[in-house]
C-alpha cells in the first residue's frame, strides 16, 4: 500500500477531504478555515466563500496553512 | 624542589576546595590580605597562615567529573552503563586532568577538608565529586562552609563556621540529575543520529533530552496555532471631542464591537450629535514596589531593559559576583534577609556618584524590603554587595549592574500612588470614555525610573452634566491576532512556571535549541527540523516531550533530597521507560531517518539564502563552499547566467542570515556567532559602512 501523504507538505495524510490528502496540520486548518467563515459571515452579514477567501488568503496573520488551503479553495472557485 | 612540593612537605593543613579560581582567590585575600601564592602548571593555589592554622586554597573549574557510558561507540544504544569519569577523560583536556592531579596531591597531606563550592545543589555536586574521586573518599569528613557573596567579611565568616556536611543527600540528588539527564539524552539523540545515519550514512549532530523536549514542545505548539490561525474581524470606535481648547481621544466603551450592523450604529447615531458628561469617576491606587531579583526575574527584567538574552545575562551576573559586586545570582528567592545588612550595602553605594542621591534617601527611613512568595534554601535573592568595582565595566555590564543596585533601591521605597480619572461622555445614548492618569506620589517609581516608565497622561477637569463638543466619530476595522511567538524571555517564563529544567540550564537549553537548527529567528519560530524531531518523539517516545514525565522526576529528586528514596530507584524506572522508547525508535528507524534528512535539507537550503541579489535582482545570494579550499563565500544563484555578485564571509563562527537589507548599500546582511555575542554586519566589502568597525549587537 502505497502511503497517501499531504499534498501541500509531504507528510503522511490522514484524511482526504473534498479531495485533498491532508496531514493532521492541514487538516487543521481546513477545518479552521471552514469555522472561521461562518463567524466571518456572522460577524459581516452578506460574505460569499470566494470573498472571504480572497480577503483571508491576503490577511498578514492568517496562518501558512491556512493559506495554503485558502489559495488552493480559490483555484476552485476561479 | 618544586611548587607542589614546597607547598605540601609540612603537610598539617587543611585543604579548601572552591568551585572557581576567582572564587579561590577571593577567598584566599578574604583570610589574608596577601597570601602566598603558587602557580602550578595552570593551577593557581593559596596557602594561608591564621593563627595556629594553616589553610591551603585550590579550585576547581566548575564541574571535574562528568557522567559518561562505558561502551564508548557514539553508534550504540541503548547505553545504560554509565559511571562518573573525569571530564579530561570524556573530552581530553589537559588542563583539566591537571587540575584533578594537583587536588589529589594537595589532598595527601591535608588532614581536614572544607568544601567552599557555591552553596546549592550544583556546587554540592561539585564539591562531592572532587572530595569523594580525586581527595580519596573525603565526602563524609569534609566541612562545608556556606556563603553567598565573595565579599571578604562574608567568606572569612564561612571559612571560620564551616559545619560538618549536609549528609550527602543533596549531592545524590544533584549526581541522580545528572545521571538521568545523561541517559534520557545520549540514548534519544543516539537513536535520532543513527536514523539519519542509516537513511544517508551521513551524520548530522542532533539532539533531545529531558528539558529539551518539552521546551522544543512548547515552540512547536505555539506554531501550529499560528500557522492555523484565521483572524476574525472586529471593529472599533472613537470620538475627539474638544475641551478647553484641547483634543480629547475618548474610547467607545467596548474595546470590540463584534459585528458591523452594531458598529455601523453607533457611528450613524453619534455623527453629527455633542456629548454630555455622565459622570467623572476617580479612583485612586496604590502601586506596591517589585520584588527582589531572582534569577528568572532578572533575566526577563534584563531582556526587557537592556535587550539581554537569558544566557548573556546569566554570564555577565555570573562575574558581576566573582567580582564580589552582587550576591551568588543562580538563586530563586525573592527574599533577602536582614542578615545581609541593608545598611551597610546602601552605605556601600554612596560612594559612587550615580547611586549616591538614592543611598541616602533610603538611608534616612526605615529599611523593610517588599518581598515575593518564593524562596530558595541556599541562596537569598540577588543583591548588590555595596562594594565598588574594581575594573571598569563594559557598557552593558555596567547596565546589568545598575538594574540590580536600583532594583535593590526599588524593594525598600514607598508605594508609589498614582489617580486615573475617567471621564463618561454620553453621545445619541453611546458611551465613551477619556482616560487619565497621574502620580500622586512616585515612590519605588523614581528610584527605578531609568528601567520604567510610567508617563502620566493627565486631563483637563470635567464636570457632570457638562456639554462637550464632539469634532468626529471614527471606526476602524480591526482583525484579531495570534497568539505572539515565544522569545528567549517568554520561553523562559514559561520553563520556569512548569518548573522545567533548572535555574542554572534554562538558559543554555535554549541556546542548544538554536545551535541545532530546531529554531529560528529572533522571534522563535520552529524550522522544519524542530516540527520533525517533535513529530518523531510524538510517534516514538511521547513522554520526553510532556512536562509529567519531568515534574514526576523532579518530585523524585527532591525525595532523594529529603532522604526519602535513593538514587538508584529513580535510574531504574528511567532505564525502563527508555527501554520501550528506543525498541520503538530502533523499528522504525530508516523511516525516521528520512523525514529528519528531508527536514535538515530544507533548513540547511533555507540558511544558506541570503536573499535577492542586488546586482543582477532576479538570482539569489548564497552561501557557497569552495571545494578546492574549503572556504565560504557568498555568490549569486545566477552565476551561471553571468551574475559575478560575490562577497567573502567570515571563516570562523555561525553564521545567520537577518533577512534584512543594509539600510546603506541595500545588500543582505547577516548575524555571525564567535562567541556568547553576535556581530552583525552587511556582507558587501564595498559598503560605506565597511569604513567602520563590525557592530556588535550582542
Ligand atoms: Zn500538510
Amino acid at each position: 500500500m502505497v502511503e497517501e501523504i499531504c499534498r501541500f507538505c509531504g507528510r503522511v495524510a490522514i484524511k482526504t477531504s473534498r479531495g485533498y490528502s491532508l496531514c493532521r496540520y492541514h487538516l487543521l486548518a481546513y477545518d479552521n478555515l471552514h469555522s472561521a467563515y461562518e463567524a466571518w459571515k456572522e460577524r459581516l452579514g452578506e460574505l460569499t466563500w470566494g470573498n472571504f477567501l480572497r480577503k483571508a488568503s491576503e490577511l498578514p496573520d492568517t496562518g501558512a496553512w491556512v493559506k495554503d488551503i485558502a489559495l488552493a479553495e480559490l483555484q476552485k472557485e476561479q | 624542589m618544586s611548587a607542589l612540593q614546597s607547598l605540601t612537605s609540612r603537610g598539617d593543613y587543611t585543604l579548601v576546595i572552591c568551585e572557581k579560581p576567582d572564587a579561590a582567590r577571593r577567598v584566599a585575600e578574604a583570610l589574608e590580605e596577601r597570601p602566598e601564592h603558587y602557580k602550578i602548571g595552570y593551577s593557581e593555589v593559596f596557602l594561608v597562615e591564621r593563627g595556629e592554622k594553616r589553610y591551603v586554597i585550590c579550585s576547581s573549574l566548575g564541574h571535574l567529573y562528568t557522567v559518561a557510558d562505558l561502551v564508548k561507540r557514539r553508534s550504540i544504544y541503548p547505553a545504560y552503563d554509565v559511571e562518573w569519569v573525569p571530564i579530561s577523560q570524556a573530552e581530553k583536556s589537559a588542563r583539566i586532568a591537571e587540575r584533578i592531579r594537583v587536588i589529589s596531591e594537595l589532598a595527601k597531606k591535608a588532614n581536614f577538608f572544607i568544601n567552599s563550592c557555591d552553596f546549592d545543589v550544583e556546587g554540592e555536586t561539585i564539591g562531592y565529586n572532587i572530595l569523594r574521586y580525586a581527595c580519596g573518599g573525603k565526602e563524609t569528613v569534609a566541612l562545608r562552609a556556606k556563603f553567598s557573596t565573595l565579599t571578604a567579611e562574608e567568606l572569612r565568616d564561612a571559612i571560620a563556621k564551616a559545619k560538618p556536611g549536609l549528609g550527602g543527600n543533596l549531592a545524590e540528588a544533584g549526581r541522580t540529575r545528572h545521571i538521568v539527564d545523561f541517559m534520557y539524552g545520549i540514548n534519544l539523540s543516539r537513536a535520532l543520529v543513527e536514523s539519519i545515519v542509516s537513511a544517508t550514512g551521513g551524520y548530522r549532530t542532533m539532539s533531545i533530552g529531558r528539558v529539551q523536549g518539552p521546551t522544543l514542545s512548547y515552540v512547536v505548539e505555539r506554531e501550529i496555532t499560528i500557522r492555523n490561525f484565521v483572524p476574525l474581524p472586529y471593529w472599533s470606535a472613537d470620538a475627539i471631542i474638544q475641551k478647553d481648547g484641547r483634543r480629547l481621544t475618548a474610547n467607545y466603551e467596548k474595546e470590540k464591537i463584534l459585528q458591523l450592523k452594531l458598529a455601523q450604529k453607533v457611528i450613524d447615531d453619534c455623527t453629527g450629535k455633542d456629548g454630555t458628561v455622565k459622570e467623572v469617576k476617580k479612583s485612586v491606587f496604590r502601586e506596591p514596589p517589585p520584588t527582589p531579583f531572582n534569577l528568572g526575574d532578572l533575566q526577563r527584567e534584563a531582556y526587557r531593559c537592556i535587550g539581554l538574552t537569558p544566557s548573556q545575562t546569566l554570564y555577565m551576573a555570573e562575574r558581576l559576583y566573582l567580582d564580589a559586586l552582587i550576591s551568588y545570582p543562580r538563586t530563586s528567592s525573592q527574599k533577602l534577609p536582614p542578615s545581609i545588612n541593608y545598611k551597610k550595602i546602601l552605605t556601600g553605594l554612596t560612594a559612587m556618584t550615580g547611586f549616591r542621591d538614592h543611598a541616602f534617601l533610603l538611608l534616612s527611613g526605615k529599611l523593610v524590603p517588599h518581598e515575593g512568595p518564593k524562596d530558595d534554601p541556599a541562596h537569598p535573592a540577588i543583591y548588590p554587595t555595596g562594594e565598588i568595582p574594581k575594573r571598569s565595566l563594559q557598557p552593558k555590564e555596567f547596565k546589568l549592574y545598575a538594574l540590580i543596585v536600583r532594583r535593590f533601591f526599588a524593594v525598600f521605597a514607598e508605594d508609589a500612588i498614582r489617580e486615573r480619572v475617567a471621564a463618561i461622555i454620553d453621545i445619541a445614548g453611546h458611551i465613551f470614555k477619556v482616560n487619565g492618569r497621574t502620580t500622586l506620589r512616585a515612590g519605588w517609581l523614581a528610584y527605578y525610573a531609568d528601567f520604567i516608565s510610567h508617563q502620566d497622561k493627565p486631563i483637563p477637569d470635567f464636570v457632570e452634566g457638562e456639554k462637550v463638543k464632539v469634532l468626529r466619530v471614527k471606526l476602524y476595522d480591526k482583525f484579531e491576532q495570534p497568539p505572539p511567538r515565544f522569545n528567549q524571555s517568554s520561553l523562559l517564563a514559561k520553563m520556569e512556571e512548569d518548573s522545567i529544567g533548572t535555574k542554572a540550564t534554562r538558559a543554555e537549553i535554549i541556546h542548544t535549541l538554536y545551535s541545532r537548527g530546531y529554531l529560528a529567528e529572533a522571534s522563535m519560530s520552529a524550522t522544519s527540523i524542530g516540527f520533525s524531531v517533535v513529530e518523531t518523539m510524538q510517534a516514538h517516545s511521547p513522554a520526553i516531550l510532556s512536562i509529567d514525565m519531568t515534574r514526576e522526576i523532579e518530585t523524585s529528586l527532591e525525595r532523594i533530597e529529603a532522604g526519602g528514596i535513593d538514587g538508584e530507584q529513580v535510574v531504574e524506572r528511567v532505564m525502563d521507560e527508555l527501554g520501550k522508547s528506543l525498541y520503538s525508535m530502533k523499528r522504525a528507524e530508516a523511516e525516521i531517518g528520512k523525514r529528519l534528512n528531508s527536514a535538515v535539507r530544507s533548513v540547511v537550503a533555507e540558511e544558506n539564502t541570503l536573499g535577492t541579489c542586488p546586482v543582477c535582482k532576479e538570482g539569489n545570494l548564497i552561501i557557497i563552499r569552495s571545494r578546492a579550499s574549503g572556504k565560504r563565500f557568498v555568490g549569486c544563484t545566477n552565476y551561471a547566467k553571468g551574475c559575478r555578485a560575490s562577497a567573502p564571509l567570515p571563516q570562523r563562527g555561525i553564521i545567520r542570515p537577518l533577512r534584512k537589507a543594509c539600510k546603506t548599500c541595500g545588500w543582505p546582511t547577516i548575524s555571525a556567532r564567535f562567541s556568547r555575542f553576535p556581530m552583525t554586519f552587511c556582507i558587501n566589502v564595498q559598503c560605506p559602512t565597511k569604513g567602520k568597525k563590525w557592530v556588535r549587537n550582542g
